[in-house]
């Protein structure tokens, strides 16, 4: 028997001056935006856009490592979403994450822990797991990771990044945290380092049959 | 969130501080959020990305690596000074001179850069508004290398600082009314490869003057915070 995985990203264009900018001028941040829907495609939940709260020490250090232009003989080490301190250096890969259909080591990816997030996270607390062959419990089908180009207005510049996780497990499943995973690189190995992770308030139910939805969007506001 | 502190310092002949400003950087402009989607799409060599470089220019912008070893400068903001040689890997082999003259770029067009426009900062501006050139002519001002401190976290916060110093030796005062930040981003493509820089901040002091034989020291002070 084979299951065919039914998510399917769609990016919409949202008019500039109808999203709302949560920054403060001089902020660079993400905005979440969590859409549920049906089967039907009926939205049957809807939060945000809100505030990210949480660049980890990983964002910092790969933009620090990419800017600085770290060379391969003196390499920075980075803790990775294995808890291990990767030695790593610039490369064109920082910051990649182009995760495919099923893939959870890259890309946005949920949880249901709900510790406060510090900016030493380096993992997502209680990982998710992909449902390669459904329905099996607690787990969700993780779509592709899809992206949307830069757009500016007045304000505000920014870009959107996208995952469709449908929930075909049996059993309803509350996220209750979010975070961006991407790459990072030494020579002819790449390396998966945690750059935000944010908990929801309360939690988000998916329940089963159900598809939500992940927006974040970075972006900087003057 | 990460944001920003602008320190702007101007020293006498003899480094004695004379004057300081701290103010937040407003400023983080389009092309930052643009090149940080390059890296995060993994936008390829074959199906390139548009941005607009600091002369007006529009460039194909990927972030293709290529070999074992993925060298890439996108995002370069660290650099020597003045009209030193930068070395910006593109992303592919450098097999012979032709793909050489595609990696190649001056310390001065990288990192922190002043200017004398006052024009309002806009999420599109794409350069300076008026760059003061690196030199002792009149009206420019002697560019050192762009460097970085340390980088360093106490939850909640974390942060590292790029600065760069400004020699005026033109004869005459200068009053810088801008500062921005200029990064590479780089297309390996074989024919069409190279790197450009790119404004991704760019900030109005309300003038600092700085005059002939004086220092300028800029600071951006880069920080997150959970």
């Amino acid at each position: 028997m084979t299951h065919e995985i039914k998510a399917k990203s769609a990016l919409k264009v949202i008019e500039p001056e109808k999203v709302k900018t949560l920054l403060m001028p001089g902020e660079v941040g993400a905005t979440i935006e969590l859409i549920v829907k049906d089967k039907n495609g009926k939205i049957t939940d809807h939060r945000g856009p809100m505030r990210s709260r949480s660049f980890t020490r990983q964002f910092l250090e790969l933009l620090w490592i990419q800017a600085l232009q770290i060379p391969e003989n003196s390499l920075y080490q980075v803790r990775d979403t294995g808890n291990v301190l990767r030695a790593i250096c610039e490369s064109a890969k920082t910051f990649t994450c182009d995760a495919g259909i099923g893939v959870v080591t890259l890309g946005i990816i949920v949880g249901t822990g709900n510790t406060a997030p510090t900016i030493d996270d380096y993992v997502i607390e209680t990982p998710i797991p992909h449902d390669a062959v459904p329905p099996t419990a607690g787990a969700l089908q993780y779509g592709a990771v899809a992206f949307g180009a830069p757009a500016s207005d007045a304000t505000t510049s920014r870009f959107t990044i996208t995952r469709d996780f449908s929930n075909n497990s049996g059993g309803a499943i509350t996220v209750n945290e979010i975070g961006l995973y991407v790459e990072g690189y030494v020579y002819n190995i790449t390396y998966y380092f945690m750059t935000i992770r944010d908990v929801i308030g309360g939690g988000l139910a998916v329940p089963n049959g159900q598809t939500l939805t992940i927006n974040y969007q970075p972006q900087a506001a003057i | 969130m990460l944001t920003a502190r602008l320190i702007l310092e101007r020293f006498d002949k003899d480094n004695r501080l004379i004057e300081k400003r701290d103010q937040p950087s407003r400023s983080f402009v389009s092309q930052f959020i643009e090149l940080l989607y390059v890296a995060h799409a993994q936008i390829t060599v074959f199906a390139p990305y548009v941005m607009t470089d600091v002369g007006g220019n529009p460039r194909d912008i990927d972030s293709s690596g290529d070999g074992d070893r993925e060298y890439k400068a996108n995002l370069m903001v660290g650099s020597p000074p003045g009209n030193s040689q930068v070395i910006t890997p593109i992303g592919r082999d450098l097999d012979d001179r032709f793909d050489w003259d595609k990696v190649h770029n001056e310390g001065q067009n990288i990192g922190i850069q002043v200017g004398t426009g006052a024009g309002a900062v806009t999420p599109t501006d794409i350069a300076m508004g008026t760059r003061i050139v690196h030199g002792s002519g009149m009206g420019e001002l002697e560019y050192g290398g762009c460097e970085f401190l340390s980088i360093a976290f106490a939850d909640p916060n974390g942060q590292f600082t790029i600065r760069r110093y400004f020699t005026n030796n033109s004869g005459g005062g200068i009053t810088v009314e801008e500062v921005g930040i200029y990064a590479i981003g780089s297309h390996g493509d074989v024919a069409a490869g190279g790197n450009w820089p790119f404004c991704i901040a760019r900030d109005l002091t309300g003038g600092i003057a700085v005059l002939d034989t004086e220092l300028l020291r800029a600071t951006y002070v880069v920080q997150i915070t959970v």
